[in-house]
């Protein structure tokens, strides 16, 4: 069972005429992250509600791997019973799984451990910060051994503690299963997804891996140099045509892919010493922002 | 079947320990009130104790299932409350019915506490009056849950639901007796389902309360309760419920 989850063309038009969705395509392998990242709006929490079969697409397939049992889903929004305590909270969806006492009761203890919850699991929901009833979604989505977990901003209105706690429980989690991290936060992307997929205005504007993302991106790589003999660093930058701007002896330089600056690096090395360098390149933040602002 | 039982068993824990947090309102609003309101009521009369306390039965009823329990199918249905839902192993079917139970069972005891106002013979009375009074709770149970699933708007619900109850109060003969010939009155009192459950009661109680002949209200309540078992059924084999609602 490698494929779990395959989304083929689908489109989602709401009766009053707006397009959520876009002939929207991909895949969740076994094992996988894929990160869902895109603006409020831009569709993400339809497609998600699609996977969920809470809607229906206007047109194209969702097609479920018949091995996947158990689809289990975090939503953006911690909804939970104020008047249930924490241990209620996990032990409640683990009955309906149909689980005998001992089973519930050694899961709930661990997957209490895994979360931090263990100090508040007799206080009452209602009693909780938002980041809390967040820990205790994601403790529920795990607990029930699902084969695919669907995660809609996990760590939003969490602190840093417990955002890298739900972040190793993620991976930690992620054997044998397909997870969907729908996030805004582009470190959390960074760290946890193995693919990501950029949606705007209902369609996917960017499917693959995050460190292939700069180079649907045309901005431009800034060279920030200081060289011992700067009239040999100048008839470089003349014979090769480089766009640069000069302030004494620091010297910035413009290049629109990361390869040809290296190159250039290796040039200057050749016939001068290098006193000072600084690479900017955009980073995966910057990246797609670029993309998504191109789309707007 | 023994799995199917034990989800209900769980979505019946689930709404009484969700309740745990109201536990004075629900005492005041399901106990103290209406028996302080049967006491006084009992004190000022001494005669047709059986009228008035099948009465008080019939809006106990309404006042729970009418008062929470459509509001409560109607929060479920809310998108967000649905998306929970959809983490958990059980079924929207399941889960409406776990309520009904719910609330069966919170109103239960109030029935049987008011069979001892009526002095005589409880178990008798108890005997008689079951059936009809399973069939009275069954019914409102299910337009409870019907219109629940119809109004999804949850605060909407809030302002419309006294108002169903009150009208079905007011053209029913819960407290007192109606004995006008008028066809106005009586063709209201015959579309009105509560007037029906009490007719099948108190019928069984004294023979001389009867308002329709009994077959007729038999026949209607289940007639009407084959009607909404369908369309709950309808509305809940939905697969992509939030179509409705968003």
């Amino acid at each position: 069972m490698k494929e779990l989850l395959k989304i083929e063309n689908i489109c989602k038009t709401y009766p009053n005429g707006v397009k959520a969705n876009k002939n929207i395509s991909f895949k969740l392998n076994v094992n996988e992250i894929i990160g869902l990242v895109g603006p409020n709006g831009a569709g993400k929490t339809t497609l998600i509600r699609q996977i969920l079969k809470l809607l229906k697409p206007t047109s194209g397939n969702i097609i479920i791997n018949d091995k996947v049992k158990k689809i289990s889903y975090v939503p953006q929004m911690p909804v939970f019973f104020p008047s249930l305590t924490v241990e209620e909270s996990i032990k409640i969806p683990l009955k309906f799984e149909g689980l005998n006492s001992k089973d519930i009761n050694n899961k709930t203890e661990n997957i209490l451990q895994e979360t931090g919850l263990t100090s508040i699991r007799k206080q009452y929901n209602y009693t909780l910060s938002g980041g809390q009833k967040k820990l205790i979604m994601i403790a529920l989505a795990f607990s029930q051994d699902p084969d695919i977990v669907i995660l809609d901003e996990p760590t939003s209105m969490v602190d840093i503690i417990n955002k890298e706690r739900i972040w190793n429980l993620i991976k930690k989690y992620k054997k044998n299963k397909g997870i969907l991290l729908s996030s805004h936060d582009m470190n959390e992307i960074k760290i946890l997804a193995d693919k990501v997929i950029i949606i705007t205005n209902g369609e996917i504007i960017y499917n693959g891996k995050i460190e292939e993302i700069n180079r649907k991106v045309k901005t431009p790589v800034e060279l920030n140099i200081s060289v011992v003999n700067p009239k040999k660093l100048e008839k470089i930058i003349k014979d090769k045509n480089i766009i640069h701007m000069s302030k004494g002896n620091n010297y910035s330089l413009f290049f629109s892919e990361l390869s040809e600056a290296l190159s250039i690096i290796e040039k200057i090395k050749e016939y001068n010493d290098i006193q000072y360098l600084n690479i900017e390149y955009p980073s995966f933040e910057k990246g797609v922002y670029e993309l998504v602002k191109n789309m707007e | 079947m023994l799995k199917i039982w034990n989800k209900i068993k769980t979505g019946v824990e689930l709404e009484f320990k969700g309740m745990r947090m109201f536990k004075f309102q629900i005492f005041v609003s399901m106990f103290l009130i209406p028996f302080s309101y049967l006491i006084i009521v009992l004190l000022n009369k001494s005669t047709n104790m059986d009228y008035l306390v099948s009465g008080f039965m019939i809006s106990m009823m309404i006042g729970a299932y009418f008062g929470i329990l459509s509001l409560r199918v109607s929060n479920l249905m809310q998108a967000e409350v649905i998306e929970l839902y959809t983490t958990f192993s059980v079924s929207k079917t399941i889960i409406i019915f776990s309520l009904g139970i719910t609330y069966f069972l919170l109103t239960m005891p109030i029935f049987f506490i008011s069979y001892l106002f009526i002095a005589d013979n409880i178990m008798e009375i108890i005997f008689k009056t079951l059936v009809p009074l399973l069939l009275g709770n069954f019914l409102v149970i299910l337009i409870s849950i019907a219109i629940g699933l119809k109004v999804r708007n949850y605060y909407a619900l809030m302002g419309l639901m006294p108002l169903v109850s009150y009208i079905l109060m007011i053209i029913s003969p819960v407290y007192y007796q109606i004995k006008s010939n008028n066809i106005i009155i009586k063709s209201l009192l015959y579309i009105n389902p509560i007037v029906h459950i009490l007719n099948i009661i108190r019928t069984e109680l004294n023979k001389r309360y009867m308002i329709f002949p009994l077959w007729q209200s038999y026949s209607l309540i289940i007639v009407l309760s084959f009607l909404l078992i369908f369309y709950i059924n309808k509305k809940l084999k939905s697969m992509y419920i939030l179509e409705k609602i968003l």
